[in-house]
């Protein structure tokens, strides 16, 4: 057997930034906490990518078709939150960022002053 | 090698085997391209049937050949059947499956297996949406879109999703078998751009349905969990978002779009060169837009959604991007166009389906510019004008190239020749009837005709005639190839290997060609589409 | 050629292939592609959890904390060791080594079967807390906001639960694969097939660690 101590060292190397990843959680909250583990999920991930599955002596189309993979999910991500960092669908399904008027409960208001027909729950 | 075996190598892959088992459990790809064929038009029929009865209730304003109920439930089982069962499938598992191995100088598809099972998966998720979807009934249309999908409609939707969601793998697996295929498995020689267009399509094609298939096929379990179990991730109820639903949606359908219509731009590539006599013009530029269109095929899916309550900027992007694709479709149209021009134009019954697609496909290719826009899709958004503009597309695009490939490699796949004179009936019948139908309902649809309605306002009236009139005349369009192909398969001509003297390795083989295509390894030396050379022999 | 010696043709390739290096690229060619249609399954389903993620931050955060955070680490770790001996299995088909692949394989396995017992635990655990709003069983969920919370159970359980279908795909072919370790029929074979399979296996455990980080670690 040849090339064991590659796979073992990458999973010493996992297990070390799990720890890193949730003690993050346990002692920086917020925002950065967050960012700090999904970072480390990424390098879990590549762990695995390079050293259990081959990706780091694998031919250049394989690697291509991997990122492609990832490339694609980024798109669909991407182009999907493009619409909802752009609106509210907490309380108004159809606010949308440069509504100014509000009505009493903060659904924005269309250039008439009516409140938009699917926002009132009908 | 003995002289037994050297005969039973060269013997047609049709002439032994009849047995039922040697054709349902063949993995010979051009068995199976027969099977998927039989399968296809089956569904293509029972489809149609569903649109015929759709046309008939639609010629009087008020609603007399059926019940509402029933015209929800018909309208959806034509979608249904046509995009699922019937566009997705339609060339590539027929056409690209008998040719995409010979093209490229292979035996068979790389994993021949995957290839028998994917029939198998299709055969079955469809049979079984068709058999719910007649005797419980489903009125969600082919979209299913949340809330009405989730929470109001009742009856068969999970059996429908569920069947949907089991065809979606047949879809994959073709498409892994056709990528590896031209990866790894092309003749000597045969560099990427020395590819045919049709394999080009094919390869770009499966991207497509590998990349996009199986988000579909999570969103359609999102819907059967909210279902079955409750799991409302589209429930507004829990702050769910219904519109995200048709965002996950048309990620996928979107793209395959472009599943039904880039193999048709292959197809249709083949046939104007080869009746040109003519090199195609721009070869890189078309292989390249076809790419292109793969691509910015992903980014547009949200002009489905300009009146959804999506944010406006969301909008504004996915307009402009749509735009950008048709910049590749445009391409390939005026390609084509220049291919003809100066050529030694043959006006056979093919020829005539590759000039109406290119006709039909640039009205299509048109009025999809305008729903584009987003002013104007405010105004003929869910009306006969998106009608009228997808069929071109579809129907007049895809299912156009479609009888043209048929008719053009008709020979090699069955060692026939058809009859000319009735082809062209048949080609012309085809264009005309479409036209018919379709066009009056760009018109109506403009003055306000809203899609998915049984009755309507009596000034529709003299359009919808018109429309159904013209359905009438399709329906002879396709009844007729299926009666003479039908008869050719026993009585046509018997067909020499290269009938069309056309360019491309599936052309050097026998026709039909012996199980495993080839009786020698081909190689090759030039560039596609040498027709000057073929010529001048 | 009248007669092919039996000892070639195990080596030979499928028919529809010129030579086994081509068969072999093929085949791991479309286990990728294969893998890439995985990672859009998934990929659909954590496309919808960022949207509401990013709509309800604080609700999701808090929710997140009702999860069991040890047992959700030690599952992590174990399914990590497990594609590690499963890794190891696949250099020791390749050295031709019986026994040892036996062995890696099934440890492999019963460290899979002890991950699912300890998810299905979980989950027991959450239903006797009433934080299972499937089949219209009763959500009782104390913090604020239990609409939007009970959104982020069923992500929870979605994005879990298809993990787990997953995981049981795996094990069946993982069996499989036992027995024709047991018989050594064909090594070159076997090793190309320990591999594929290796690759789903270890692939299954990239989509956990996404499923852990984004259920488990995104909380308050
Ligand atoms: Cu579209």
């Amino acid at each position: 057997m040849r090339d064991v101590k590659a796979p073992v060292l990458a999973w010493g190397a996992y297990l070390i930034v799990l720890g890193g990843s949730v003690a993050a959680t346990k002692l920086v909250s917020g925002l950065m906490g967050h960012l700090f583990s999904l970072l480390c999920a990424s390098i879990m991930a590549s762990l695995i990518l390079s050293f259990f599955m081959g990706l780091r002596v694998a031919n250049n189309l394989l690697r291509v078709f991997a990122l492609a993979g990832v490339m694609w999910l980024a798109i669909m991500l991407t182009l999907t939150m493009v619409d909802y960092v752009m609106r509210d669908i907490g309380e108004c399904p159809n606010a949308q960022a440069d509504d100014v008027a509000r009505n009493a409960q903060g659904c924005p208001l269309d250039s008439a002053g009516n409140v938009r027909a699917s926002d009132t729950g009908a | 090698m003995s002289e037994a075996a050297a005969n039973q190598a060269s013997e047609s892959y049709l002439s032994r085997g009849w047995r039922l088992r040697d054709w349902l459990f063949t993995t010979d790809h051009k068995r199976v391209a027969w099977l998927y064929t039989v399968s296809i038009t089956a569904f293509f029929f029972l489809g149609g049937l569903a649109a015929l009865v759709i046309r008939l209730e639609l010629i009087t304003p008020e609603g007399d050949v059926v019940s509402a109920d029933a015209y929800n439930q018909l309208f959806t089982i034509h979608g249904v059947v046509m995009v699922w069962f019937f566009l997705i499938p339609s060339i590539p598992n027929t056409l690209g499956n008998f040719l995409l191995p010979l093209m490229v100088g292979a035996k068979d598809l790389a994993f021949p297996k995957l290839n028998i099972i994917s029939w198998y998966i299709y055969t079955i998720g469809g049979v079984f949406t068709i058999a719910a979807v007649i005797t419980s009934g489903v009125d969600t249309g082919w979209t299913f879109y949340t809330p009405y999908s989730t929470q109001y409609a009742d009856r068969a939707v999970v059996a429908a999703l569920t069947g949907v969601f089991v065809v979606g793998f047949s879809s994959i697996l073709t498409g892994i078998n056709f990528i590896v295929t031209t990866h790894k498995m092309r003749a000597p020689g045969l560099t990427w751009f020395r590819l045919p267009l049709f394999v080009w399509a094919n390869y770009a094609t499966s991207l497509v349905m590998v990349l996009a298939t199986p988000v579909l096929s999570a969103t359609l379990i999102l819907l059967i969990l909210e279902r079955m179990l409750g799991i409302g991730i589209f429930d507004p109820a829990l702050g769910g978002d219904p519109i995200l639903f048709q965002h996950l949606f048309w990620f996928y359908s979107h793209p395959a779009v472009y599943i039904m219509i880039l193999p048709g731009m292959g197809v249709v590539s083949e046939l104007i060169t080869c009746f040109s006599r003519k090199t195609v013009f721009g070869y890189h530029g078309m292989a390249i837009s076809i790419l292109a269109i793969t691509v910015f095929g992903f980014l547009v899916w949200g002009h489905h959604m300009f009146v959804s309550g999506q944010s406006l900027y969301a909008g504004l992007m996915f307009s402009f991007f749509t735009f950008l694709v048709a910049l590749p479709s445009a391409i390939k149209t005026f390609n084509w166009t220049a291919t003809l021009y100066k050529g030694k134009l043959i006006f056979s019954a093919v020829m005539i389906y590759a000039l109406s697609f290119v006709g039909l496909f640039t009205i299509g290719g048109f009025t999809g510019i305008f729903l584009a826009s987003l002013a104007v899709d405010v105004h003929v958004h869910d009306t006969y004008f998106v009608v009228a503009h997808f069929h071109y597309i579809m129907v007049g695009g895809m299912v156009t190239a479609y009888l043209g490939g048929l008719h053009f490699w008709w020979p090699k796949m069955t060692g026939r020749m058809y009859p000319e004179i009735w082809a062209k009936v048949a080609a012309l019948a085809l264009f005309i009837g479409f036209n018919l139908t379709f066009f009056p309902q760009y018109l109506m649809g403009y003055a306000g005709m809203p899609r998915r309605y049984q009755t309507y306002p009596e000034d529709f009236q003299i359009l919808h005639v018109m429309s159904s009139l013209g359905a009438g005349v399709l329906a002879i369009g396709y009844l007729l190839p299926l009666v003479y192909l039908l008869w050719s398969l026993r009585w046509g001509k018997r067909a020499p290997p290269n009938p069309w003297r056309a360019a491309g390795l599936e052309w050097r083989t026998d026709s039909p060609p012996p199980k495993h295509n080839f009786l020698e390894p081909q190689t090759v030396t030039g560039p596609p589409y040498d027709y000057d050379t073929i010529d001048n022999k | 050629m009248t007669t092919t010696p039996s000892t070639t043709s195990k080596a030979a390739p499928d028919e529809q292939f010129d030579d086994l290096t081509q068969q072999r690229q093929a085949d791991l060619m479309g286990m990728w592609i294969f893998l890439a249609t995985e990672l859009m399954l998934f990929g659909g389903i954590f496309t919808a959890f960022t949207v509401y993620r990013f709509a309800y931050p604080e609700v999701f955060a808090e929710a997140a904390t009702h999860l069991d955070l040890k047992l959700g680490t030690f599952n992590t770790a174990l399914l990590v060791t497990s594609s590690l001996f499963m890794a190891l299995a696949e250099r020791a088909v390749n050295a031709g080594q019986r026994r040892k692949t036996l062995a890696f394989l099934f440890v492999t396995i019963g460290i899979g079967v002890v991950f699912l017992g300890i998810k299905g635990y979980e989950w027991h655990h959450e239903y006797t807390e009433k934080l299972m709003p499937i089949l219209g069983l009763a959500f009782e969920y104390p913090g604020a906001h239990p609409d939007r919370a009970e959104m982020f159970f069923n992500f929870y359980y979605v994005l879990t639960g298809l993990h787990a279908v997953h995981m049981s795909l795996g094990l069946v072919t993982l069996s499989v694969m036992v027995v024709f370790t047991w018989r050594w029929r064909d090594p070159s074979r076997l090793g190309r097939q320990i591999q594929i399979n290796g690759l789903y296996w270890a692939f299954v455990d990239v989509v956990w660690v996404f499923i852990f980080t984004t259920q488990y670690l995104l909380r308050a």
